[in-house]
């Protein structure tokens, strides 16, 4: 995405004049940014209706590489955006006791550009390891690993980095910083914003909006909407409800004081009524435990969660943490555009974090627009398009989150046996057997997660293929041994000049002016 | 080629024990102990304590000759490498060479009554120390050291090397117990002994 409307160019089409923006989350602001920074040559305005208390305080983000990238094209400071929402570097997660108790696997970011003689690295580790020669996981071939074993960032003080120079790496921050940060992007670019509540929609006689109605009665017309509002009573009725394949309805957060070490990765446990995930910040570390309400109270559920978390801290935690808990609703339209009004972020989809795509897919979709953004008359074929491959888009996804489901092993508890039968819908029994007789993932959409994020997950869970792939059998096995063998030395070669993920933070956030000697 | 299986886990965990018994029922496997090899044991109480408050950089401890030793065993032998180590792969030059990681996990009071009982034992066995106070005056510095160090670095190794480990197996079951817990995570590696 770049700035690539031409001076020199002639609009002939009539794009919308006045484009509103219904909300106030991460989404909402991103889209206003790039809106106002990559059409402003269209005279578009933008204003962004951001009224009501955030929905999504206290929440936290992780995101994939594809939240650098855009970073990068937007030609902004990273360190920028870290400073405004206690940022952290993220190299992949760690999925604790989740393929059985006492077993971790890991979920590295960047796998899928791993290719040994253009055969991916799964290809060539299935066949190894099928032929019972090797031992090493296929996790502990990756950089990424290596650095965060180390706890490293992925860029180094002195010079560049493989992993920084990639920008295979992504983030962790506090949700509300990131939002604030998009909102000065969106401000400072010509967006405007009205902070009033809405108080009512006024539809247009086609299925979409004519106008919006603030509380304090100013009316704001608009001739295209995007809403990021989360649902409410009066609009569930639109969403597909996914409580039947994701059984964690209640959700429990609090914070604990930073670690000795900053982790440069996301930590994923299973429980026997849920899962949990960790993530750290600067100056904090945030974990939330997602677990289903029905069979486990919130006491006990605090108490699951504060007991993992000591287990694994090198600190005391307060006897009686802050915690906040939440319903959680799981869900999803089927269809996001639909005349003048198209929906992203939570307005559109809300599925489990499990395999933290969420922020990847919330940047698909709004480039998705941006890409394919109508004229006035908004044709039909622009929004099926739309729409199609939307609903692929968070399809494929949905199916990697209930793929994590089905394959866990943590326990025999009912809500463990529960929610493999839910995750195990038609199109993911599919998937695994097309896996298991071939070794093949086939992605359907660009924007989706890689083959190679379902083939770590596949691996990490100790399912290996019948038979290895057809192309790889031929190869030399002790050819493959040294490749193998040479890229664990160059990893550590990678990761040796690499800073410490707290040193590098520390100089982020203070200020290399700043930090406290010694 | 060989696969290197690191066994890990605090001072009184057992994995020596597991090292010992896995040697024993398991052809074409050789061992490795950390402890043969790590001039950090030799240092003072009060080393100790000035390497735990520099951040305890585990890469400062040179495991250089262990680390070249497993090398060349990784690559010349055709079985099985078990390394003995309270390090793993939280050290730079072991991490490229472990295949696979075990932690043996234990409370600490556990460990360092297991350590406690094997001190009193050797020193109760020994013709030499069983008239003499020497043995006690070394145990209460041991549990001194304790308080001070050791119980410390126990709960850092337990979160920072058990984290990184592949398989984490209970150390309160048998000896046996956890050895089949290494088999069962590696199947068809460990040949039995006839």
């Amino acid at each position: 995405m770049t700035n690539s409307i031409n001076e020199q160019w002639t609009p002939t089409v009539r794009f919308p004049k006045r484009v509103i923006i219904l909300g106030n989350d991460t989404v909402a602001w991103m889209t206003a940014a790039l809106l106002t920074q990559n059409f402003d040559a269209l005279n578009i305005r933008t204003t962004v209706c951001s009224g009501g208390a955030p929905h999504f305080a206290g929440e936290t983000f992780t995101s994939s590489s594809a939240l650098t990238g855009l970073f990068r094209n937007m030609g902004v400071d990273e360190h920028d955006v870290m400073k405004a929402c206690q940022g952290t570097y993220r190299l992949g997660t760690q999925f604790s006791d989740w393929a059985a108790e006492g077993r971790d696997f890991w979920q590295p970011l960047g796998y899928e550009h791993i290719n040994i003689d253009r055969h991916s690295l799964f290809d060539i580790w299935s066949t190894e390891r099928i032929a019972g020669r090797l031992l090493r996981p296929l996790h502990s071939y990756s950089p990424h690993w290596t650095a965060c074993l180390a706890g490293k960032a992925p860029h180094s003080f002195s010079g560049t980095s493989a992993i920084g120079d990639s920008g295979q790496y992504g983030f962790h921050g506090d949700a509300c910083g990131l939002a604030d940060w998009f909102r000065a992007q969106a401000l400072l670019a010509g967006a405007e914003e009205m902070a009033g509540d809405i108080d009512r929609v006024f539809p247009n006689g086609r299925g979409g909006i004519a106008q919006v109605k603030l509380q304090s009665g100013q009316p704001v017309p608009g001739d295209f909407f995007i809403d990021c509002r989360p649902p409410t009573k009066i609009t569930e009725h639109e969403f597909i409800d996914l409580s039947d394949r994701f059984l964690c309805d209640r959700s429990v957060t609090f914070s604990s004081p930073s670690q000795r070490q900053v982790q440069p990765f996301t930590r994923v446990t299973a429980h026997d009524c849920g899962w949990s995930n960790t993530t750290p910040l600067a100056g904090e570390v945030r974990h939330r435990y997602a677990f289903s309400g029905s069979l486990q109270s919130d006491e006990n559920a605090l108490r699951c969660l504060r007991d993992s978390v000591s287990s694994r801290s090198d600190q005391p935690l307060d006897a009686e943490p802050a915690a906040v808990f939440a319903d959680v609703r799981h869900y999803c339209r089927a269809a996001a555009w639909k005349d003048n009004v198209v929906h992203l972020g939570r307005s559109s989809y809300r599925l489990e974090p499990l395999a933290s795509t969420d922020m990847h897919l919330d940047l698909a979709g709004v480039e998705l627009l941006l890409e394919l953004f109508p004229d006035r008359s908004v044709g039909r074929a622009t929004r099926s398009e739309f729409n199609a491959r939307m609903t692929a888009i968070v399809k494929e996804n949905q199916s990697l989150v209930q793929l994590h489901h089905t394959l866990t092993n943590h326990s025999d508890t009912p809500y463990r046996r529960a929610a493999v039968v839910a995750a195990s819908t038609a199109d993911v029994v599919e998937m695994q057997a097309v896996y298991n007789t071939t070794g093949m993932i086939r992605v359907r959409n660009p924007e989706s997660p890689a083959a190679a994020q379902y083939h770590g997950l596949m691996a990490g869970c100790s399912r290996l293929p019948r038979r290895p792939t057809l192309a790889t059998t031929g190869m030399d096995p002790g050819r493959t041994q040294q490749v193998l063998r040479d890229i664990v030395k160059q990893n550590e070669a990678i990761v040796k000049d690499l800073s410490l993920h707290e040193e590098l933070l520390d100089w982020i956030h203070t200020g290399p002016f700043q930090q406290k000697v010694g | 080629m060989s696969h290197v299986i690191a066994i890990c886990g605090m001072m009184g965990s057992g994995k020596s024990t597991a090292v010992a018994h896995l040697l024993k029922s398991t052809p074409d496997c050789v061992a490795f102990h950390e402890d043969e090899y790590n001039p950090a044991l030799k240092q003072s109480i009060e080393e100790v304590q000035a390497w735990w408050e520099r951040g305890a950089p585990v890469g400062e401890i040179d495991l250089s000759t262990l680390a070249a030793e497993l090398q060349e065993a990784s690559e010349n032998f055709d079985g099985v490498v078990l390394l003995e180590t309270q390090f793993g792969r939280l050290h730079p030059n072991l991490r490229p060479l472990i295949d696979l990681q075990c932690w043996i996990d234990v409370e600490p009071d556990i460990a360092l009554a297991r350590k406690i009982a094997q001190l009193a034992t050797q020193f109760a066995e020994s013709p030499e120390s069983a008239s003499s106070v020497a043995p006690l005056h070394w145990l209460a510095e041991f549990c001194k050291s304790y308080f001070q160090t050791t119980r410390k670095l126990f709960v850092r190794q337990r979160n920072d090397v058990s984290g990184q480990s592949d398989i984490v197996i209970g150390g309160d079951r048998s000896p046996a117990d956890v050895c089949e817990q290494v088999r069962i995570a590696v199947p068809g590696l460990f040949r039995k002994a006839a």
